[in-house]
């Protein structure tokens, strides 16, 4: 059944920045420097850029083709476009992840993004203003998340405050529609972030040392941190799966969005450019501008060895603490510090509307329900069950590894033998090319269908073996609770795929 | 201490990563803008 009155893009330029937003996100700035810096420095690129070009282009590629094909039948979600590309009843139930795994990721990645908003305005206010030391930033980011009551904050209040602006703007960004909502964001929004983070490059490498820096604290050290290559670790397979997962995640394959987003074009609107155009942006947000700002900042300001720690102790210590501290000491820092979080905020927002709408897809196509009522629904979803990432302690970490990480591997996986395998390479070919407004190089097919799935599985095989040992067994509650909750929500959704696909024509099976 | 300064190769690693990223981007901003709108093919 083909489905003509569907929403649609307006511009090629609205999809490319739509998909570049949904692509560039906090992990762009954050993840990706310290990934970089633990694994061999600029050793780090080749495995990258290898990763890149085998698996990340292929696949948005594939995700492009596939989402722009299962569009012709109505669909904005992978459960029904797997459906069309393999009639048997278990791929439906494999197009569920394409749902799950942004829905369930939406829970806290809408939660952080709104502590980006909370913490620009903290900085442009000046209410940690005067708090020197990262130790005594993580006490006022532990009161603002309502961990512990102190001096800076008593009560969970500004957390739910700045919650529900930002949950509020991401619903009244997906109730304009995709051509009057996300695309008119993405105008705006995307320019916005990169002019933020050409500021604060800018600003970045200009830095002085401060009074009594050691030797090792300036910007050619920063840069040196993160860029010189150390050589010996490409021979160590735990740098390649860094490098591959790194790829893998920035570039916003494996989520189920690519697919529903290019569900809303016409059945020969180029996809190959338009893939090629977002997944440029997002590179050179991360390894341009992201590759600069926080870890050039941070060795400038605590030194090499510090900032190996900072690196160590995760993105949120190099996020919020560090950089809350150093931009703070610098002429206008508490402009600058705005400015920080407010480039945070952009990339996660943009991030934030590609997650909730494929759920809004399913409600709306599957159900019949008007765009304002599934966007009001996803919302109140987001609401309720979005409460253990923000009170369950240890909740968001465990959602972020379930669903927002080996659930990526897995669907990734799932959908890229799919389509080279059972869908086929011959029509799969076809439809990456129909319509393409630059020329596909040819290798890409070979790479689709015999190198992607094994690197895939690789990845998926050597992440497993790094961290599932580790992850399995908790003792907390909470832990188990969180993993109660994602299983109801796949199941839920697996229950709404069913039920939605049963009532339409040409989907039995 | 180890000295982390940008060495030579790490400025080969810098300069040709941002430089292919940069070409690649303005490549992709040329043939977008040269193509159109998607409702131009009907």
């Amino acid at each position: 059944m083909s489905q003509t009155s569907r929403d649609r893009w307006a511009t090629k330029t609205g999809l490319v920045l739509a998909l570049a937003g949904n692509a560039i996100g906090i992990g762009n700035f954050l993840r990706f420097p310290g990934q970089a810096a633990a694994n061999g420095g600029g050793a780090f690129m080749i495995p990258y850029f290898i990763s890149l070009l085998v698996v990340g282009i292929p696949l948005m590629w594939a995700e492009c083709a596939i989402g722009r094909y299962g569009g012709r039948f109505g669909h904005g979600h992978t459960a029904g476009m797997l459906h069309r590309l393999w009639p048997h009843p278990a791929s439906k139930y494999i197009g569920v992840f394409g749902i799950f795994i942004p829905f369930t990721v939406a829970l806290y990645y809408i939660p952080i993004t709104s502590w980006c908003l909370a913490f620009s305005w903290f900085s442009l206010s000046g209410a940690y203003e005067g708090l020197a030391t990262r130790a005594e930033i993580g006490d006022f980011l532990r009161a603002f998340q309502g961990w512990e009551s102190n001096q800076y904050f008593a009560g969970r209040g500004p957390l739910y405050l700045f919650f529900a602006l930002t949950l509020g703007l991401n619903l009244l960004v997906l109730s304009g529609g995709i051509a009057r909502g996300i695309e008119r964001f993405g105008k705006i929004a995307l320019p916005a972030l990169f002019g933020l983070a050409i500021v604060l490059v800018i600003r970045v490498l200009t830095l002085e040392p401060p009074p009594g820096a050691g030797p090792d604290q300036s910007v050619l050290s920063g840069l040196g941190f993160v860029w010189n290559p150390d050589l010996r670790l490409l021979s160590d397979w735990k740098v390649w799966v860094s490098a591959a997962g790194q790829v893998f995640f920035t570039t916003s394959v494996g989520w189920g969005i690519i697919h529903t987003y290019t569900s809303y074009l016409r059945p020969d609107d180029d996809v190959a450019l338009t893939g090629l155009s977002s997944l440029s942006l997002n590179e050179f947000a991360e390894v341009v501008l992201g590759g600069t700002i926080a870890i050039t900042a941070s060795v400038v300001f605590f030194g090499v060895v510090a900032t190996q720690n900072i690196v160590a102790g995760g993105t949120f210590d190099l996020g919020f603490q560090a950089m809350a501290v150093i931009l703070q000491q610098l002429p206008f820092g508490n402009l600058l510090g705005g400015i920080w979080f407010l480039l945070l905020f952009f990339a996660g927002l943009t991030s934030a509307v590609a997650i909730t709408q494929p759920a809004v897809a399913l409600i709306q196509e599957g159900f019949g329900v008007t765009r304002n009522r599934a966007v009001a629904l996803v919302g109140l979803a987001v609401l309720t069950l979005s409460v253990p990432a923000l009170w369950w302690e240890g909740a968001l970490a465990e959602l972020d590894f379930w669903a927002g990480t080996l659930s990526l591997l897995v669907f990734g996986l799932a959908e890229a033998v799919i389509f080279a395998w059972i869908f086929g390479m011959e029509r799969g070919w076809a439809e990456i090319t129909r319509g393409a407004e630059i020329r596909v190089p040819g290798i890409v097919r070979p790479l689709l269908k015999y190198v992607t799935p094994p690197f895939l599985a690789a990845i998926l095989l050597g992440f497993s073996f790094q961290s599932l040992g580790d992850e399995l067994w908790r003792e907390h509650w909470q832990i188990w609770a969180a993993r109660a909750l994602m299983l109801a929500i796949f199941v839920g959704l697996a229950v709404m795929v069913r039920v939605a696909l049963q009532t339409r024509p040409g989907e039995e099976g | 201490m180890e000295s982390h300064v940008l060495e030579p190769a790490g400025w080969a690693l810098l300069l040709g990563s941002w430089g292919a990223i940069s070409a690649l981007v303005l490549f992709c901003i040329r043939r977008v803008l040269e193509s159109g709108r998607p409702e131009d093919d009907e």
